[in-house]
């Protein structure tokens, strides 16, 4: 062995220092999600000791059950608007921070970053009252010019989480835009704007190439990200009114821990699982393959 | 090289070592003293004080056999999660606080030890006299007893009892009534008399999880409707479709708002302590949270607040649900007789007494509901004697599926999402799917 990793060069000490993290994430990662797996395949109640081998019988009842084709419906909603405007409100927000000169740019940045220094239950508890119907400040807003008040989370359920949600997940993207758009050499921009570029055009032939990959890697964790987490709706709506913001982790709780029915829970991960591999499949095949090369 | 590696190795192994000693330590405690038998508990914060009363009573009249207790205390969203996971890791505590509707799920997978298996002649002599038969029946599994309630609750209908009487009305005791005067009350001159936005709140949604259930069951009964009966689903019936549409109707003539499906647990009890509602469908529990939203002295509630129970539909009678928490001794423990002992402390009636005056919560004994000052404990002496007719959920060892499916149709019916036929028809097939048991269509 030590023959081995003398004639290839290769150190042990890295091996060694990344053992324990690779245990813990071989145990509370890599083993939840087999195990999750293979539990897919039983009737396994919370309560009930044992388990039941029924083959795809979780998969075939889940496929058949109208409210889990209504809870992946209203996921892609939820996460494609989500997703969509967290992207661009990042992306046009670090645009503007980033304009020369700009005064005033430390408390623009400070008070959109306030929102994300929240938990996520916080915020969603803070939305909650403001969107009361009796007392909510909204209301109060909108009262003013005349408006009757409106039940917010009744009327527009789905439109109203996805803005709490991008309220709150849009400081991420644009931490992320904000930080890439500050590596990018200023003597390009110099160079384009001697050369009679227009604003629009720097930005459309300077920077957004250099975002390339980290907007790849923004969309890929929002996407799952969004996929993944249900607190914001949990709060909001608990998935109502009449499953209109019955998102799929929200079903995958309310079935795992409210009926205590762990194989019908460890069926939708699996489903969320295989969800998130293609959708980053997908993001890298269309950001182009060299998006995989490494750069050196 | 060589000192790198064992230095590495040392310092890889220190750190495993002391994070899992560290997990160790966090998990148990030292609650075994020198003398002693150590019981272990799981119960809720406003249940603790008197547990470790009882536990002090208990070691001062019996110094030879003391007990010292190990108790971890959890809030009520958090109770069902540590019960359940300790009972599948096989950790479950010697006795715990449990929501009656979940003794049949814990009898029925062998976690719980019959109380008659204990101590017969307690459950004779004390327990089966003193206990509300309502209770019992909810409390036992396949004939046996499993659960000692602590206090119990029913579900009523709140009403504004000076609002009434300035418009000559009688409270509510058929659908009818009910209908009529939550219309009433929804006028725009009415309103604008009273200050109220709405004639009647009550909660008919999946966001009010266990609370919409509870509170809208009554509705069926009090129609001769059931969700199960003698090993079947009985749930698809005219009385239940009509039940739905009497809820539907109330939503349609305005008398409650479309958004009652929205409403969260506690929604309609802060809209009648506010005045914006004349009457609620609520509970006995949330008589101390209504005077304390509204500011309301107990004299001005009596004065203001009127309760019934929810009035008879065209085919059955006035009814009430109850509900409740228990004690429950798990089969894991080695010292049942004497958790036993303590449970009898904690239920028995002085301690029981003291703690639902504190509290505000009903007697599941009939001896304290009578013992009640009928000055100082008037609501928990009137609102007692409905306890005689009470009914309580249905008893199902997956009753959380079977309560997901009632809300459900609840939702579906009364947001006109579906007719109240179809909403009752797939809940109906749903439940006799997770239940196993067969379904009986009376339409």
């Amino acid at each position: 062995m030590q023959t081995i990793l003398k004639k290839q060069k290769i150190s042990i000490v890295p091996i060694v220092l990344l053992l324990p993290a690779l245990t813990l994430l071989a145990v509370f990662s890599i083993y939840p999600v087999f195990n999750a797996f293979f539990l897919s395949f039983y009737n396994k109640q919370m309560l009930a000791p044992g388990k039941t081998f029924i083959g795809l019988g979780n998969y075939i009842h889940l496929f058949q059950d109208a409210a889990f084709m209504n809870s992946l419906k209203v996921t892609v909603l939820y996460v494609g608007g989500s997703v969509l405007l967290q992207f661009l409100m990042g992306l046009i927000i670090a645009s503007l921070l980033c304009v020369k000169d700009l005064k005033g740019r430390a408390i623009f940045r400070t008070l959109i970053i306030l929102p994300y220094t929240l938990s996520e239950l916080v915020v969603s508890l803070i939305w909650l009252r403001m969107l009361d119907p009796q007392s909510g400040v909204i209301n109060y807003i909108i009262s003013l010019f005349g408006a009757q008040p409106v039940n917010w989370l009744f009327h527009w359920a789905l439109p109203v989480v996805i803005l709490v949600n991008v309220w709150w997940g849009t400081t991420f993207s644009l931490l992320m835009f904000e930080s890439a758009m500050q590596g990018i050499p200023q003597s390009l921009y110099e160079a384009a704007e001697v050369d009679g570029a227009s604003v629009f055009q720097r930005f459309i032939y300077i920077t957004l190439p250099a975002l390339k990959y980290i907007s790849l890697l923004v969309l890929i964790m929002i996407t799952l990200y969004t996929i993944n987490s249900f607190g914001i709706i949990f709060v909001l709506t608990a998935g109502g009114p009449v499953g209109a913001t019955n998102v799929i982790g929200m079903y995958m709780w309310n079935n795992a821990f409210q009926s205590s029915d762990l194989g019908l829970g460890a069926t939708i991960s699996t489903i969320i699982f295989i969800v998130n591999i293609v959708i980053t499949l997908i993001y890298i095949r269309g950001f182009g393959m060299s998006t995989m090369e490494r750069r050196d | 090289m060589k000192r790198l590696w064992l230095g590495t190795m040392l310092a890889t192994m220190f750190i495993f070592t002391s994070v899992l000693s560290g997990c160790a330590g966090a998990g148990s405690q030292s609650g075994n003293g020198a003398k002693g038998t150590e019981i272990s508990a799981i119960v809720q914060d406003r249940w603790a004080p008197y547990v470790k009363k009882a536990v002090s009573i208990w070691n001062s009249e019996h110094p030879k056999q003391k007990v010292n207790l190990n108790m971890l205390v959890v809030g009520y969203p958090q109770l069902y999660q540590k019960l359940t996971t300790s009972a599948a890791g096989g950790n479950t505590p010697d006795f715990s606080l449990i929501d009656s509707v979940w003794v049949t799920e814990f009898a029925k997978n062998g976690y719980l030890q019959p109380l008659d298996s204990i101590d017969p002649s307690w459950v004779k002599n004390d327990y089966d006299k003193d206990f509300y038969p309502a209770l019992i029946k909810g409390d036992s599994y396949q004939g046996h007893p499993y659960a000692i309630h602590t206090q119990t609750d029913m579900v009523l209908l709140w009403y504004r009892k000076d609002w009434f009487k300035n418009e000559g009305l009688q409270p509510p005791k058929t659908w009818q009534d009910l209908t009529s005067d939550a219309k009433y009350f929804a006028q725009k001159n009415i309103e604008k008399k009273y200050g109220n936005t709405q004639g009647i709140a009550f909660q008919a949604g999946v966001k009010a999880g266990e609370t919409t259930t509870s509170q809208i069951l009554p509705f069926l009964w009090s129609n001769g409707a059931d969700v199960l009966k003698n090993g079947q689903v009985v749930l698809n019936s005219k009385n239940t479709i009509q039940s739905m549409q009497m809820l539907n109707n109330l939503v349609k003539d305005g008398s409650a708002p479309a958004d009652v499906t929205t409403y969260d647990w506690n929604t309609s009890l802060q809209l009648f302590a506010k005045g914006k509602t004349a009457i609620s469908v609520g509970g006995s529990y949330e008589k101390a949270s209504i005077q304390q939203e509204s500011g309301w002295s107990d004299a001005q509630f009596k004065q203001k607040v009127g309760f019934v129970p929810v009035p008879a539909g065209p085919n059955g009678k006035p009814s009430t649900q109850s509900g409740g928490m228990d004690y429950v001794i798990y089969k894991s423990s080695q010292n049942q007789k004497l958790d036993l002992s303590i449970l009898k402390l904690i239920t028995g009636p002085k301690l029981m007494k003291d703690f639902l005056v504190e509290t505000q919560q009903n007697s599941p004994r009939i001896s304290v509901t009578k013992s009640f000052d009928p000055k100082k404990q008037w609501f928990l002496k009137e609102t007692g004697n409905y306890l005689y007719n009470a009914e309580t959920r249905p008893s199902s060892p997956v009753y959380s599926k079977v309560s997901t499916q009632l809300q459900n149709m609840i939702e579906d019916s009364v947001s006109g999402n579906t007719s109240a036929g179809t909403a009752v028809s797939n809940a109906a097939s749903a439940i006799s799917q997770v239940t196993g048991l067969k379904e009986k269509s009376s339409k």
